[in-house]
């Protein structure tokens, strides 16, 4: 078997989760088309929970 | 029972610390509940009697020589079957990996050890922490202490089971999903999803690295937050560990809510939740304004794509995980394990790389545009009613997929945007099943989403019922 093939080509999936597949790859497209820049680079997720943490809000006395 | 597993896992540990309960009476109390309630529950994999007396026995010798070990110094836990320990069995949920020995101790488990927790066993998951219903066909499923027909909630089944019904003061889930909110939501305790990074994954079976988180399941806010202090922190053994402290959780927990803006969610969740959820919803809303927190709905991006690149990440990460043995031993997963994994071997390098790509933008949005409104965003933890076993049990096909998808549409969004997410209990519907109510805040925010709680929970009084049988 070639190793450096797809999955999909080793694995059967039945029809159901094909088209569960679709309809996620569909959703990605979308808010990528609307939210993504051509060209961005995946970004550092970890470094950007640091950088929006805040300190967080004192309760009222 | 013992009145001793009665007490909140806070409250247990003062006394163990003063020597007013021994080490070796709790562990015994412990064992012997999840030795004979624990299975009626399907909630035990595997007790360690010996070990654990004998280390009760080595802590209380310690502690009248004056050694306390730390804040868990004798409190017995017992935690969900994916956190390895050194030469035990460590069997992940599944009988495909019957047998396997770990070779390390995870990183969680080795800092309770180092604040003197006692390690009492291992307790049933759903198989690979793939699900959200509870069930396991390989080890049986476990059951909900408050009505034993009705589901746990996954993926850490058997942790919250243990902990509803009063058997263990808290354990240790992992949380890709909602396998740590959506079962202490059902089995009406409080569970905390924290921040990604704030909780080292090594050691911890892995399913998805993106989302995978480590949290704890406990009584109360408060039990959450020991267990919290315990565990977090860097970790070198894991790259994605944030450099923070933990801090100190528990220390500020009593400090209220009088003035925080707290936000509930009205549009923007992809299920709407059921009437009687709704309800206590509003009620909890009004909870809360009686303790002087400023409430008001909050708009929010929708949560529907957020939970349909988090299934990308998810199932494509899983499947490049267990090609190898979908490929050689399919017939031996749950069918409900291949029905939530089987979508990622269809998915395509592009879709996935595009998750990840929106993964920070979207962080960026829903922080703005939400936490730049509210310090608290406030949401049913599950919008639907707990389901029957038997509702649920059909085999991994379409109506599985579909109110697994139900259960889970109100906190994939928190996994994705790897924010801090908490459930507590916030009443009981018609059936007499407990509710839970999330609360999510931005990175880091675990001290506030445990003081939010803790003050619910003293307002509302939920977290003291007790199910059928315990206590």
């Amino acid at each position: 078997m070639d190793e450096t093939s797809g999955a999909a080509e080793e694995i059967p999936i039945e029809a159901e989760h094909r088209r569960t597949a679709e309809a996620l790859a569909r959703t990605a497209r979308e808010v990528a088309a609307r939210l993504l820049p051509f060209g961005l680079e995946p970004q550092d997720f970890e470094a950007a929970l640091e950088r929006l943490a805040e300190p967080e809000p004192a309760a009222e006395a | 029972m013992s009145p001793l597993l009665d007490l909140p896992l806070a409250e247990l540990a003062a006394r163990l610390r003063t020597g007013e309960v021994t080490a070796r009476a709790a562990t015994e109390a412990a064992l012997t509940a999840l030795d004979t309630r624990g299975r009626e529950l399907v909630a035990v994999a595997r007790l360690w009697p010996e070990k654990a007396l004998a280390r009760a026995e080595a802590l209380d010798r310690a502690r009248a020589e004056g050694r306390v070990l730390g804040p868990l110094h004798g409190v017995p836990l017992a935690h969900k079957d994916m956190f390895d320990r050194a030469g035990e069995l460590s069997e992940w949920g599944t009988k495909i990996h019957r047998g396997r020995v770990a070779e390390r101790t995870a990183t969680v488990i080795a800092r309770l050890d180092a604040a003197g927790a006692i390690d009492l066993g291992r307790l049933n998951m759903v198989e690979f922490a793939l699900g959200i219903t509870g069930h396991n066909r390989h080890t049986g499923h476990p059951r909900n202490p408050w009505d034993p027909s009705r589901v746990t909630g996954g993926s850490t089944s058997g942790g919250a089971a243990a902990v509803a019904a009063r058997l263990v003061p808290g354990t240790l889930g992992s949380d890709t999903g909602g396998s740590i909110r959506v079962p202490a939501a059902l089995c009406g305790i409080v569970g905390l999803k924290p921040t990604f990074g704030r909780v080292s994954r090594a050691g911890a079976m892995p399913l998805s690295f993106s989302l995978d988180h480590v949290g704890p399941l406990a009584r109360t806010a408060r039990d959450c937050a020991l267990l919290l202090e315990a565990i977090a922190g860097p970790d070198p053994l894991d790259r994605t560990t944030s450099p923070r402290p933990p801090g100190a959780l528990a220390a500020s927990i009593d400090a209220g809510v009088k003035g925080l803006r707290i936000g509930f969610a009205r549009d923007g969740l992809e299920v709407e939740p059921e009437a009687e959820i709704a309800a206590l919803e509003r009620e909890a809303m009004a909870a809360f304004r009686a303790l002087g927190a400023r409430v008001h709905e909050q708009p929010i991006p929708a949560l529907a794509p957020s939970n349909a690149l988090r299934r990308i990440v998810l199932t494509v990460e899983c499947a490049a995980l267990h090609r190898e043995l979908v490929r050689t031993r399919r017939a031996d997963y749950n069918p409900e394990t291949l029905a939530r994994m089987m979508p990622g071997f269809a998915l395509g390098a592009v879709d996935y790389l595009r998750a990840l790509q929106l993964r920070t933008p979207l962080l960026e949005r829903f922080v703005a545009e939400v936490f730049g409104a509210c310090d608290v965003l406030a949401l049913p933890t599950c919008p639907v009613r707990t389901p029957t076993l038997a509702e649920t049990d059909t085999g991994g096909d379409s109506r599985f997929v579909a109110i697994s998808t139900a259960m889970g549409s109100a906190i994939g969004f928190a996994n994705y945007l790897g924010l801090p997410a908490l459930s507590v209990p916030m009443g009981f519907d018609s059936r007499g099943m407990p509710v839970g109510l999330q609360l999510v805040g931005r990175p880091f925010a675990e001290a506030l989403l445990l003081r939010t709680a803790h003050a619910f929970e003293t307002q509302t009084g939920w977290t003291s019922r007790r199910p059928p049988g315990a206590g």
